[in-house]
């Protein structure tokens, strides 16, 4: 019979912590924060501040190939790459159609856009960029990632705000389970680190100041940063079959919705979305050990997302381990869950929970365990990832030792 | 004064895609050198641009009557850019 478990064989990253897979684990692990000084076009901005990728990431595409790429799909070709390297997978002809590439976004090409309405509005520009529109288009990385590696199955983006990842990962593990691919390249993608973006969270009022507190009783919002992450997920005997690394089981998948406040987090909608992904992967509260936290940084979500857990695992809770690697990578958007995912898949391997970095004091609304600071060793056996969207979107997914 | 004209749409080619403009000639064959869709609406307003023009032209057919450089030549042609340009 086939085994339909979701194997975990290749990972990328690009991130404010580094520019691989590698490089971001590394620096989560050693309590990086990549958030700093925005250093390009920060005037007339009340942020200060933001994850910025540190490297050139135009590095070794050819001239030719940049005008029709926005960041937001370099940074996600980038991670894509390294995690077909590592999966060791080429997409011959005759299989092509059974590979799939599903990549979530929570905005879209907007530096194109943005230099679009700079050129025209202020500087009697004709005419937008010729490649505005593929350039701008949410399905941009997962068309872009499938022409790369001829990836001729289900190929879409998937969009719910700071969920994206999740559920385009989430995705990736249903089209498996249904028997559509055998193979789905999965991830999220955002480079939100734009003067008209930037401006309208600086109107929403949720940033932070100086530095991404999670969970500290300090803390005053979050922190914007570019990133992405890409995972290659397989059938676990097509897996085995071609001798591949399995890195991990990609072992559930909950999604739901709150159906209430635009902005403000509910209990019962991300309650509903961690059950039905240890429902999906047959994980009883207590095998959990890890939480990646969505962990904003915000008030109301670090406040809301320590409640959610105690509902769900109740007792359990104080016996979990839980951080939010935000306070390094920063909030990618649709790029987050991709590259909690990497934490996540690494911190099984290693045994490691990464911390919760500029962690200043206790607050009794955040009364778990968030690993403040220093990362800690400990046996991890399940983790799973919270993303609790604007929209009062959720997705939910739960990674197994292999 | 066409001359003008392919040798503008030469050094389009030249520099985007690392071509000696020396070797393009209006029997270039757009598509043997790797012109896609979108690049071909590049060459267009690159023409445009230079003589101050609006072409119209449909970005999803453009390849089907463009395939030479020549066929550019012919199109600037149409819209007496000769002329203008002697």
């Amino acid at each position: 019979m086939t085994d339909r478990r979701i194997a975990i064989t290749g990972l990328g990253c690009v991130s404010a912590v580094g520019m691989t897979a590698d490089e971001t684990w590394a620096g989560l692990k050693a309590g990086h924060c990549g958030i700093g000084p925005l250093t390009d076009r920060a005037e007339d901005l009340k942020v200060t501040i933001g994850g910025e990728i540190p490297g050139d990431i135009t590095e070794g595409f050819p001239p030719r190939q940049l005008p029709a790429l926005d960041p937001f799909t370099i940074i996600a070709l980038r991670a894509a790459r390294q995690a077909m390297a590592q999966a060791g997978l080429t997409v011959e002809e005759d299989f092509a159609t059974r590979v799939g590439c599903i990549i979530g976004v929570g905005y879209c090409g907007m530096h194109v856009v943005e230099e679009g309405y700079r050129n025209i509005f202020l500087h009697g520009g004709k005419r937008a960029h010729l490649m505005t529109v593929p350039r701008t288009m949410p399905v941009a990385p997962a068309g872009q990632i499938s022409m790369e590696f001829g990836i001729k199955g289900p190929v879409y983006g998937v969009t719910s705000a700071c969920a994206s990842a999740n559920h385009a990962i989430g995705a990736g593990y249903q089209a498996i389970k249904a028997g559509l691919a055998d193979v789905v390249v999965v991830g999220g993608t955002d480079s939100p680190l734009i003067w008209g973006i930037l401006k309208g969270w600086d109107a929403l009022r949720v940033l932070a100041a100086d530095a991404c507190r999670p969970f500290s009783l300090n803390r005053r919002g979050l922190a914007l940063a570019d990133g992405a992450g890409v995972a290659v997920l397989e059938r676990w005997d097509h897996a085995k079959a071609r001798g591949a690394t399995i890195l991990a089981e990609l072992a559930g998948a909950g999604m739901t919705a709150d159906a209430a406040d635009l902005v403000m987090p509910g209990i019962d909608g991300p309650s509903r979305a961690i059950e039905q992904c240890l429902q999906s992967g047959d994980i009883a509260v207590g095998d959990v050990d890890y939480v990646n936290a969505h962990g904003t940084g915000t008030k109301a979500n670090d406040s809301t997302e320590t409640r959610i857990i105690r509902k769900v695992f109740g007792g359990h809770a104080d016996d979990l381990a839980v951080s939010s690697t935000k306070s390094m990578h920063g909030h990618a958007l649709g790029g987050s869950g991709a590259i909690e995912l990497v934490a996540c898949v690494n911190a099984i391997n290693e045994g490691v929970v990464p911390p919760t970095v500029n962690y200043d004091e206790p607050d009794p609304d955040c009364d778990l365990d968030v690993t403040p600071n220093v990362m800690k060793k400990r046996e991890i056996d399940v983790a799973i990832s919270n993303s609790f969207a604007f929209g009062g979107t959720n997705a939910v997914i739960a990674v197994r030792k292999a | 004064m066409s001359r003008n004209l392919e040798r503008l749409i030469a050094s389009e080619i030249a520099a985007k895609f690392e071509i000696d403009a020396e070797t393009i000639t209006k029997q270039t064959n757009l598509e043997e050198i790797g012109v896609n869709s979108l690049e071909l609406v590049e060459l267009v307003i690159a023409i445009e641009d230079e003589y101050d023009i609006s072409i119209d032209i449909d970005t999803t057919t453009a390849a089907s009557s463009l395939k030479t450089v020549g066929d550019l030549v012919a199109l600037g042609e149409s819209l007496g850019l000769d002329k203008e340009a002697e």
